[in-house]
């Protein structure tokens, strides 16, 4: 069987199956953890701000992307935001097709630079670009310091 | 050949480590900015990045450049990953150097960053598909394992004991006990390493470098922008680099032919017709304590078979008459993969400028070496400085 050969059943050449066999434990981080704690403890977002340039960005960095001066100051933002742009999606990852699609969003907080993607629940005739949206988070003692703690954001 | 001249104008590097808080790109930056302080630069006079970092699978993030970007200072500059396994770490340097010898650029920031502690249960898993997919891979092998085919067939061609080789991972876990980036720096015996767990015989655990979290960066600039910026620029004088087959059982196991085509290149750039008098100190790639004595053969630093000798008679030792890893090299310092081979090259800039401490070898060298290896035995980049 040749390269040109049309081969519909792929067993039909010899093979052997692989696997890169390793699963991964991220650190969240210096500011992740920053970020991660505050969110837990104080129901707020933070965004690092640059001493030298005055920049805001969130998710926090140890560092300004702008000027690269190292971050000394993390300032509370609220939960609340602006709807910057939304998709409905109805595949997942690994190609299912969702029954019902599920609205995800890029919120953007006044004044900073980045924002967060996240689940949108608003009623379809109500979503729309440049909306105010709030983060829904779980209950204080289920939170675990991660993108979870948020539940999705909703219409305020 | 019409090259530009190049020099070494500032370096950083973070602490060596098993398991870091920092991620990826926070380490890129720390050690960025050091560089860059330390070079009286900001990053708005940086032109061009290169970015050293081993495979994606170590830190299970794909596009692994263009995930440490942010953090190397590569947010809306002209920047470009560079790799080549295991001797990325000094294949960096040499491709910011591409980019200043050529004239492209003017200030060229290298960095390099690794984590390797997100990669479970071990990063040995992520290297299994580097072997061929259907005639090697269903033996499960690890790295060790030819590592150890390699480290016998040297031993019987030259007829070395375990003690032989034994010797470099107590001088350079030792010499690492100066350097401050230190992870795994020790006063280990010869009989500590002889008597450490054998892990694929003859390879035993301390005859191994671990792996490691860390990142390292310089600042590579042009000739009038060295002479503005400081009184001690460090010149690189030759690069080299070469890549052999990954049919690595087609090769002699007891010679790195790549290292030597390698080092050839670099000396003749930098007219280095005689490298066992005209290299001062050296740091050649030491992953495995054997690999030192390999590749010193390879650098064509001394006769083949003969570096064990030259080592258990202290000529490699930091006072020695060629100092070898004085920086305690990835058996001493830690070895997170692309960051060690640039761990390597800043050690040679601070010998050259006198600015190494503890670790200062005598005798003000002015001209020396760093080299780095990887991939299935397949890799080798030289690189030699001067001041």
């Amino acid at each position: 069987m040749s390269f040109k050969d049309s081969i519909h059943l792929n067993t039909k050449l010899g093979y052997f199956e692989g696997e890169i066999p390793v699963n991964y434990q991220y650190t969240l981080g210096v500011a992740g953890n920053i970020f991660f704690k505050t969110l837990m403890e104080k129901d707020e977002f933070i965004a690092s701000e640059c001493s030298e340039c005055g920049t805001k960005t969130i998710y926090p960095l140890i560092y300004c992307e702008e000027c690269f001066a190292p971050i000394e100051k993390y300032v509370p933002i609220g939960l609340v935001g602006e709807l910057y742009s939304y998709t409905h999606c109805y595949y997942d990852y690994q190609g299912i097709r969702h029954e019902k699609p599920h609205v995800l969003g890029l919120v953007r907080f006044k004044g900073v630079q980045g924002g967060i993607v996240h689940r949108i629940e608003v009623k379809p005739e109500e979503l729309k670009i440049g909306m105010k949206v709030g983060a829904k988070l779980k209950p204080k003692n289920e939170r675990n310091g991660g993108i979870d703690d948020i539940i999705h954001f909703e219409k305020v | 050949m019409g090259y530009r001249k190049v020099a070494i104008v500032g370096a950083g590097i973070t602490k060596f480590v098993r398991r870091a808080e920092e991620t990826g790109p926070e380490m890129a930056y720390l050690a960025s900015k050091m560089a860059l302080d330390q070079a009286g630069l900001k990053l708005k006079d940086v032109e061009m990045i290169t970015l050293g970092t081993a495979p994606d699978a170590f830190d299970g993030v794909h596009m692994k450049g263009e995930y440490l970007l942010s953090g190397a200072g590569g947010n809306g500059k002209q920047y470009i990953r560079n790799f080549v396994g295991g001797g990325t770490g000094v294949f960096a340097p040499i491709h910011g150097w591409m980019h200043v010898a050529s004239g492209a650029c003017d200030v060229c920031l290298v960095v390099c960053s690794e984590k390797m502690s997100s990669c479970h249960p071990h990063p040995q898993g992520a290297f299994l598909t580097i072997f061929d997919h259907t005639t090697e891979q269903p033996l499960k092998p690890t790295l060790i394992w030819i590592f150890a085919l390699e480290m016998r067939r040297y031993m019987e061609t030259y007829g070395l004991t375990k003690a032989d080789i034994a010797r470099v991972a107590v001088k350079n876990k030792n010499n690492a006990l100066d350097h401050p980036s230190s992870q795994v720096a020790d006063t280990v015996t010869l009989e500590d390493v002889l008597n450490s767990e054998v892990l694929a015989e003859p390879v035993h655990r301390l005859d191994i470098s671990p792996a490691s979290d860390g990142a390292a960066a310089m600042v590579l600039v042009s000739e009038h922008v060295a002479k503005r910026l400081t009184d001690k620029p460090v010149w690189i004088d030759g690069v080299g680099w070469n890549l052999d087959t990954a049919y690595w059982a087609t090769k002699d196991l007891y010679y790195p032919r790549y290292v030597e085509k390698a080092a050839r290149m670099a000396y003749e750039m930098a007219g280095i017709t005689e490298p066992h008098k005209q290299i001062q100190v050296a740091e050649p790639y030491d992953p495995f304590d054997y690999k030192e004595l390999h590749h010193l053969e390879g650098l064509l630093l001394c006769e083949r078979g003969d570096a064990a000798r030259l080592t258990a008679e202290g000529y490699t030792a930091r006072t020695g008459n060629l100092p070898v890893c004085p920086s305690g090299g990835a058996l001493g310092v830690g070895n997170p993969i692309a960051a060690t081979g640039l761990m390597k090259v800043i050690e040679i800039f601070l010998q050259l400028r006198e600015e190494a401490g503890k670790r200062q070898v005598p005798g003000k060298p002015r001209v020396g070496l760093a080299q780095a290896w990887g991939d299935l035995m397949q890799v080798g980049t030289v690189i030699v400085l001067r001041r």
